[in-house]
């Protein structure tokens, strides 16, 4: 299939993209479940493209959000929140969308071309699919997370406490439950991500940064030029080089992919700036490397369905059952010919998607106009519109505003903390269990 | 103005004459499983016919309480069930919630995909023969149901075999595809028969036989191992004739080739189905395939 064939739906992929990154709570599974109808009218190569399309550039979009609004579009833009969101109050909003977005398109291409060159080699990506192995990798980003805060007997607690809102529910994997009082329908599902998130870590930001008179800073540190920006980032290609490799290689973590990419690259990179006591909060670093990272993730998390047709994604796993549906299999008809046209794909849409983003870098500053205050007041109302509205795709709207209300107290009480060790392990819960029970029948 | 009026009243009259009936389409399945990909692709289809609302329960529990509230409210609900679930809550093995226990009969009944479970490994993995041999294995399963079977299977046997448990059909997939585990045993065998160039089948539980593949039984005399299972698909908050319309509707999709539901079934095999059955007739077939995981008498 020529590429000019593709172009229209790679725009469509891109415009849905934005509107995914934008919002929180949408996101790549509930745009691709919103354009399903249309969806079954493309074949399985219109469909990849489409899948890259909107999934690359909501990673783009996501940080903008992140950083202007303190709001994740996914959880893997959790570290843009906080440094983002950080350098934005400090007057550096664009010098940050900038690093994320140019971390973004580095990160897509140094993966890519690795992939190019190791292309015979791919087909043994099962092997990375040990359970020992992830179990590793969780537990040392987990400990990672807490131990690269300022407090990390606190940051564990948070994490303890993470575990069990996680642990509400019951697990498919052994059907046992906690805390849900009777099997009481909502309960036994669990915490709904977006509602804890929001009360647990946006609330808790939002209330921080009000005290803040941004009013006042002007948006020119460095100049607004896409070369001062590119000098400054490239002037960290350490960092970029370094979580591209890390998030390249958690990207694989079947279930939450790129939230570890970006968490992971983001801590590891925290922890090398403490150490050389060079960071403070609004680190252009450490969100360069959680941007960069994720986007790896990104790619190498699609790599799994490619070659061997097995989702380790939710989105993924809807995309397959629709490729499915026309006939096409994931992992039967991967070759190089597809993953030629997979490059070209993926450079269109990043350098589309770059292009989309980088103006949002120099025009940010007029953002400063509005009061903090107010502008938090304006993000606070449209959160409860958006769990409204989430909770009202399962349902269950009612069951999502009780569990953010019922959770804000706890987000003013920890407004001085960083909740990141909480949500981070609040995620990756399930994941956990499923590991350790797994581990657990290996050794006995 | 007399005539705007009866203009007006014209428009709403055959506006609300040709108006779709509201049906809710709920998944009481995961988001990212084959029941999504399944009530996603009817959906479609059905919105030739009705005015549809999609619901994402992902739990027995979840769906059944949505379920009630829709058909409190006076709604129409479309929902598939899983039956080894059902069973299992009646074991006691999975949460007993109430809306669980929901049965199939003929008043709420649409039709059932019926599928056996399947044992496999990776291509180039063991021979069919070692799964009876001395040397340990290690067995990877996806269901607790699945796990007292394989348990009593290894039992009646007195082998030596380690089970391990994973999340899903997907997970399984990949451990057997790596190399963790030796072999593995999946609830439905379409999740094989997607990746059936990259791995091996060894039995199953379908008594017959299935695609070429041994049946566990013309191997093994253990209990369980030509247990089949039903997955119904269930309606609320209709009568009688509605419901007729609607197991009508469903046939008539299901004979057209181009149909998205028709499409996706299509393309995995593995699946059997009661539409060419009565209702009474899908409805014991169903239930003879749920009684199979428990000690219940569901009928």
């Amino acid at each position: 299939m020529l590429i000019v064939e593709l172009l229209p739906i790679i725009l469509l992929g891109v415009m849905a993209g934005v509107i995914a990154g934008f919002i929180p709570g949408v996101g790549v599974f509930v745009s691709l479940t919103l354009a399903y109808p249309w969806l079954l009218q493309l074949n399985g190569i219109e469909l990849l493209a489409f899948y890259v399309a909107l999934g690359s550039t909501t990673q783009y979009i996501g940080s903008i959000s992140a950083t202007v609004f303190a709001i994740p579009g996914e959880t893997s833009s959790l570290p843009a929140v906080k440094e983002g969101h950080a350098m934005f109050l400090n007057g550096q909003g664009g010098l940050a969308i900038s690093g994320a977005a140019i971390g973004s398109f580095v990160g897509s291409f140094l993966v890519l071309g690795v992939c190019f060159a190791l292309f015979p080699f791919l087909e043994n990506v099962q092997f990375l699919y040990n359970t020992f192995l992830q179990a590793i990798i969780l537990v040392c980003v987990a400990i990672l997370i807490c131990v690269a805060t300022d407090h990390p007997f606190k940051s564990f607690s948070l994490a303890v406490v993470g575990y069990f809102l996680g642990l509400i529910g019951c697990r498919n994997i052994d059907n046992q439950c906690f805390a849900t009082f009777g099997d009481h329908p909502d309960l036994v599902g669990g915490l709904p991500m977006l509602p804890v998130i929001i009360a647990i870590y946006i609330f808790p930001k939002l209330l921080q940064s009000s005290n803040f008179d941004n009013t006042n800073f002007l948006d020119k540190p460095i100049e607004n030029n896409f070369f001062e920006h590119l000098r400054y980032f490239l002037d960290n290609w350490v960092t970029v080089v370094r979580s591209t490799i890390v998030g390249f290689f958690a990207g694989f973590t079947p279930g939450v992919s790129t939230t570890i990419s970006a968490n992971l690259s983001y801590t590891l990179e925290k922890f090398i700036q403490k150490r050389k006591k060079l960071y403070k909060e609004g680190d252009y670093r450490s969100l360069v490397a959680a941007e960069t990272a994720n986007n790896a993730g990104a790619f190498s998390c699609l790599l799994p369905l490619l070659i061997l047709g097995i989702p380790i994604v939710p989105s993924e796993a809807l995309l397959y059952e629709i490729a499915s549906a026309k006939g096409f299999i994931f992992g039967e008809t991967f070759t190089l010919e597809t993953f030629k046209l997979l490059a070209i794909i993926l450079v269109i849409v990043n350098f589309l998607a770059l292009c989309i983003a980088w103006p949002f870098a120099k025009h940010v500053c007029w953002l400063h106009k509005i009061p903090v205050k107010t502008l938090n007041a304006l993000i606070f109302i449209a959160l409860i519109g958006v769990v409204y509205m989430a909770g009202a795709k399962f349902y269950s709207q009612e069951y999502y505003l009780i569990v953010l209300f019922a959770l804000l107290p706890f987000g003013y009480l920890l407004r001085k903390y960083n909740t990141l060790p909480l949500i981070f392990v609040f995620v990756i819960q399930t994941r956990l269990d499923v590991i350790a029970i797994r581990v657990g029948d290996f050794l006995q | 103005m007399k005539k705007l009026i009866l203009a007006i009243t014209m428009m709403f009259l055959t506006v609300t004459a040709h108006a779709k009936d509201k049906l809710y389409v709920v998944n009481t399945g995961s988001t990212g499983g084959s029941f999504n990909a399944i009530m996603s692709a009817t959906t479609q289809d059905l919105k030739a016919y009705y005015d549809i609302e999609y619901v994402q329960a992902k739990s027995c529990a979840k769906g059944g309480s949505v379920v009630q509230k829709l058909v409190d409210n006076g709604q129409k609900a479309f929902f598939i069930w899983n039956g080894l679930k059902v069973a299992s809550a009646y074991e006691g093995i999975i949460n007993k919630n109430k809306a669980c226990l929901l049965l199939p009969s003929v008043e709420n009944f649409v039709r059932a995909d019926l599928k056996y479970g399947m044992m496999f490994t990776k291509k180039g993995g063991i021979d069919a023969s070692a799964l009876f041999g001395d040397k340990q294995l290690t067995i990877g399963f996806n269901h607790t149901a699945i796990e007292a079977l394989l348990k009593g299977f290894i039992k009646h046997h007195g082998l030596n075999h380690k089970t391990i448990r994973y999340e899903n059909s997907k997970a399984i997939v990949m451990g057997a595809l790596s190399g963790e585990v030796d072999m593995a045993v999946i609830n439905s065998g379409s999740s094989f028969w997607k990746k059936a160039k990259k791995l091996k089948a060894l039995y199953t539980f379908n008594p017959n036989g299935e695609n070429g593949v041994a049946a566990l039984a013309s191997v093994s005399d253990a209990p369980g191992v030509d247990k089949g299972q039903a997955d119904s698909f269930l309606v609320r908050g209709m009568n009688a004739k509605e419901l007729a319309k609607f197991r009508s509707i469903t046939r008539e999709i299901f004979a057209n080739k181009d149909a998205n539901v028709t499409k996706w079934y299509a393309s995995v095999l593995g699946y059997g189905s009661t539409l060419d059955k009565s209702d009474i007739e899908g409805v014991d077939m169903t239930l003879t395939a749920m009684q199979n995981w428990t000690s219940t008498k569901l009928k």
